[in-house]
C-alpha cells in the first residue's frame, strides 16, 4: 500500500538526547493527530521498512556534529548524506544506503525525503529524557517541522 | 528557522578509531581499537521492577533486540526460578531462529559480499553492496529483503512488533500462535531454506570454485588460534536457544561445559586503560594479553566459534553444510576469521529449517502459554545465542523483585580481544619500514566484517553509519598517516 506522507522520528527513547526525533515526532502527532507520523527505534535496514512504499517522507532524527550548539535544526536532504554502501558491521547501514539498496532492487522508495537533524549534546549516556537545552527546544521544533512542511 | 548543513570536513563524534604505533625500524610496535561505549545502562535498571528489564534492554542495540529479549526473558525464568511451558520454550526458539536466519542473512550477502561475491581485488568503486546486487543479479537480492520481510512478520507475529519484542514473560511468552500464523510462518521457513540452497550454490561457484577466495580465506592474514564457545543441545549440536555453553581448545578438545549459571566460574573481564570496553577471558586460564594459542585465556564467539564449539548441526541440511565446511577446511576446528562468513550461511539454514520444524510441531498452537512463578525472586541468568554471540543477562533483585544489580555481557564484549587482535595483525602485514599500505583500512574492516562487532549500537543518530578512523604515529608519536571511512563527507550549503 502506498502512503502519500509519512512523518517517522528515529531514535533511542533511553539514550538521552538520541531520542530527540523520537520526542518530536510525539509533539507533532499531539498537535495533528490525523498524520501518519510513527516513532521507530531501529537502525540499519530497520528504518528501511518504514520509509519503503511512501511518496514522501520527513524524517527526524538526531546528530552530533559538533560544529553548533546543542538545539541547532539542521536541515538535509538525502544527497547531504553519502551512501557507505562497503560498512564494516550491520550497525553502519545507513538511511542513505538503505535508498539506494531499494531502488537497486527496484522497491518504490520515496520521491521526496525532508531530513531535519537536531544537534545534540550526548548520545552516549543510557537514560530517559534530552538534556536541558536540547529539551527545551521540541515544542519549537515540532511547530516549525509542520510549518515548513505544511504538514 | 535556522537551516544549517554540515561541512565537508565535518568530524562527526561517535566514531571508532585505530590508533597504531610504530617502532623506529619502522614496524607496527601496537594497534589499538578504540570505539565509544554507553554509558549507564546498569544505573538506569536499578530500582525497576525485573519484569521490565527484557523490554528495556530492546533497545540496547538497533540490530538484536531480539536476543536481548529473550536472554532477558531466560534470565526471568531463572530469577523466578520456574519453568516455562513447552509451548512457551518452541515458541521463543522459533522466535530467536527466525531473527537469526534473515539477520545472518542480510549479512551475508550485503555486508559480506563485497568481500567474497564481487571480491577484495575488485575496484573499491564497486567493492559495496549495489557491486555485489549487479553481480548476483536483482532477482537474488530481492529475495533477500524478501526473506527478511517474511521472518520480520513472523516476529511481529510472536513478538508484538517486528523490533523490540514485548512477548516475553516469566514462564512463558504473553500470546500464542493461530493455525492461520503457524502457516503464515512455516511458509517464511521454507521461504528462508530454498533461499539459504540458493545461496550455498553462489557460494559454491563464486567463492569455493575460486582458487584466490579459497586462499584468502585459509591464509594466515585473519587467522588466530583461540578458543572458541558456543550453546549446545545434550548432544553436543548447536542450539542457538537453550542449553549449556561449551568451549572448546584451540585443538578443538573439549575445555569445559557450564550451564548459564556458572558462567562467572568461567569468564572474567579484563580492562585496559586505553578502552572502555572489557574483554572477556577464559578465567581458568587467564588473561594473558592479546595473544593467540592454548596459553592464553582469549576465547571467540559467534558463527564460526559455535560451528567449531560443536559437533554438528541439528538440522539435515545445515549439518550437510557444515560437514562440508569442514572437510574443505580441513577439520574442526577452523581458525581463519573469514571463515565465519561460511559459517553465518550454515546457521542461517539451521534457523530456517528450525522455524519450518517448529512451526510443524503440533504444540507450536497450544494454549499452555505461561507457568505462573510462585517463588520468590533473588538472582537470575540467561542466555542465548544471539547472530553476533553469546549473549548474557543476569540480574539481581530484593525479595520484592525490584533490580539491585545487572550484568550484561554482550556478543561483541566476547570478541573484542581477537577483533583487536585481528586488527594488529592486520596492520603488522601491511605496514613494513613505515611504509603504510592502501589497502590497510580495507584489509581491517574485511576482518572487522566477519565478526560483525556491535559498537555503540544502541545509536541512531545522523549519520547512521559507523566510520572509522586509522591513524598511524611513528617512533616519536608524530602522526604520519591518516585513513578514513565514513567521515568528513558531509557538505555546507548554507
Amino acid at each position: 500500500m502506498t502512503r502519500v506522507l509519512r512523518v517517522l522520528g528515529v531514535g533511542n527513547p533511553i539514550l538521552t538526547d538520541d531520542g530527540v526525533g523520537w520526542e518530536i515526532v510525539e509533539e507533532i502527532r499531539r498537535l495533528r493527530p490525523a498524520l501518519d507520523a510513527v516513532t521507530v527505534c531501529a537502525g540499519a535496514m530497520g528504518v528501511f521498512d518504514y520509509i519503503v512504499d511512501c511518496e514522501r517522507v520527513v524524517l527526524i532524527d538526531s546528530i552530533k556534529s559538533g560544529t553548533v550548539a546543542p538545539g541547532t535544526v539542521l536541515r538535509l536532504s538525502l544527497e547531504d548524506l553519502t551512501p557507505s554502501l562497503d560498512q564494516p558491521t550491520s550497525h553502519g547501514m545507513d538511511i542513505a544506503s538503505a535508498c539506494r539498496i531499494g531502488e537497486a532492487l527496484g522497491y518504490r522508495m520515496p520521491r521526496q525525503i525532508s531530513i531535519y537533524a537536531l544537534e545534540i549534546a550526548d548520545n552516549t549516556t543510557i537514560g530517559e529524557g534530552c538534556t536541558p537545552a536540547v529539551a527545551a527546544r521540541i515544542p519549537d521544533v515540532a511547530k516549525e517541522i509542520i510549518a515548513e512542511e505544511a504538514l | 528557522m535556522q537551516k544549517i548543513t554540515i561541512d565537508p570536513i565535518t568530524r562527526l563524534e561517535g566514531h571508532g578509531k585505530i590508533e597504531i604505533f610504530l617502532n623506529n625500524e619502522g614496524g607496527v610496535d601496537r594497534a589499538y581499537l578504540q570505539i565509544p561505549e554507553l554509558r549507564g545502562f546498569e544505573k538506569f535498571c536499578e530500582g525497576r521492577p525485573a519484569e521490565e528489564i527484557p523490554r528495556i534492554t530492546t533497545r540496547i542495540c538497533g540490530v538484536c533486540p531480539t536476543a536481548h529479549h529473550l536472554a532477558g526473558t531466560k534470565a526471568l525464568d531463572d530469577l523466578f526460578k520456574v519453568e516455562p511451558t513447552p509451548t512457551a520454550k518452541k515458541i521463543r526458539e522459533l522466535m530467536n531462529s527466525a531473527f537469526v536466519a534473515e539477520d545472518h542473512v542480510l549479512h551475508f550477502v550485503f555486508l559480506g559480499g563485497p568481500d567474497f561475491v564481487v571480491g577484495p581485488n575488485a575496484p573499491a568503486a564497486e567493492r559495496n553492496v549495489l557491486g555485489v546486487i549487479n553481480k548476483v543479479g536483482r532477482e537474488v537480492g530481492g529475495q533477500v529483503i524478501e526473506m527478511r520481510k517474511r521472518m520480520r512478520n513472523v516476529l511481529r507475529i510472536i513478538g508484538g512488533k517486528p523490533v523490540c519484542p514485548t512477548c516475553g514473560l516469566p514462564g512463558g511468552v504473553s500470546k500464542g500462535i493461530s493455525e492461520t500464523e503457524r502457516q503464515t510462518i512455516k511458509e517464511a521457513g521454507a521461504y528462508g531454506v530454498e533461499l539459504c540452497g540458493a545461496l550455498f550454490n553462489l557460494f559454491e561457484d563464486v567463492v569455493l570454485k575460486n582458487q584466490d577466495y579459497l586462499d584468502l580465506i585459509t591464509g594466515d592474514a585473519f587467522k588466530h588460534q583461540t578458543y572458541y564457545m558456543g550453546m549446545v543441545d545434550k548432544e553436543n549440536r548447536v542450539n542457538l536457544y537453550d542449553g549449556d555453553i561449551r568451549v572448546v581448545d584451540p585443538k578443538g578438545n573439549r575445555f569445559a561445559r557450564f550451564k548459564p549459571q556458572e558462567y562467572l566460574e568461567h569468564i572474567g573481564e579484563h580492562a585496559e586503560p586505553w578502552t572502555y570496553v572489557r574483554f572477556s577471558f577464559l578465567k581458568n586460564i587467564g588473561w594473558k594479553g592479546f595473544v593467540d594459542g592454548e596459553q592464553s585465556g582469549v576465547y571467540r564467539v559467534a558463527p564460526l566459534a559455535r560451528l567449531n564449539a560443536a559437533v554438528g548441526m541439528a538440522t539435515p541440511r545445515a549439518h550437510a553444510e557444515y560437514e562440508k565446511m569442514y572437510a574443505t577446511l580441513g577439520g574442526r576446528p577452523v581458525h581463519n576469521t573469514l571463515a565465519f562468513h561460511w559459517a553465518r550461511l550454515i546457521e542461517a539454514m539451521y534457523g530456517a529449517e528450525r522455524v519450518v520444524e517448529l512451526a510443524e510441531d503440533p504444540e507450536i498452537t497450544s494454549d499452555d502459554l505461561v507457568n505462573l512463578p510462585v517463588n520468590p525472586p533473588r538472582e537470575g541468568v540467561g542466555i542465548v545465542e544471539a547472530p553476533r554471540g553469546t549473549l548474557i543477562h543476569h540480574y539481581q533483585t530484593d525479595p520484592k523483585g525490584i533490580i539491585t544489580k545487572v550484568n550484561l555481557i554482550v556478543a561483541t564484549q566476547n570478541n573484542s580481544a581477537a577483533v583487536n587482535m585481528s586488527v594488529e595483525k592486520a596492520a603488522k602485514a601491511l605496514i613494513k619500514n613505515g611504509e603504510v599500505s592502501e589497502g590497510l583500512l580495507n584489509t581491517i574492516e574485511m576482518g572487522f566484517r566477519a565478526y560483525d562487532p556491535c559498537h555503540a549500537c544502541a545509536t541512531h543518530s545522523l549519520p547512521g553509519q559507523t566510520p572509522l578512523e586509522l591513524n598511524v604515529y611513528d617512533a616519536d608519536r608524530n602522526l604520519v598517516r591518516q585513513l578514513r571511512h565514513g567521515l568528513g563527507n558531509q557538505r555546507r550549503t548554507s
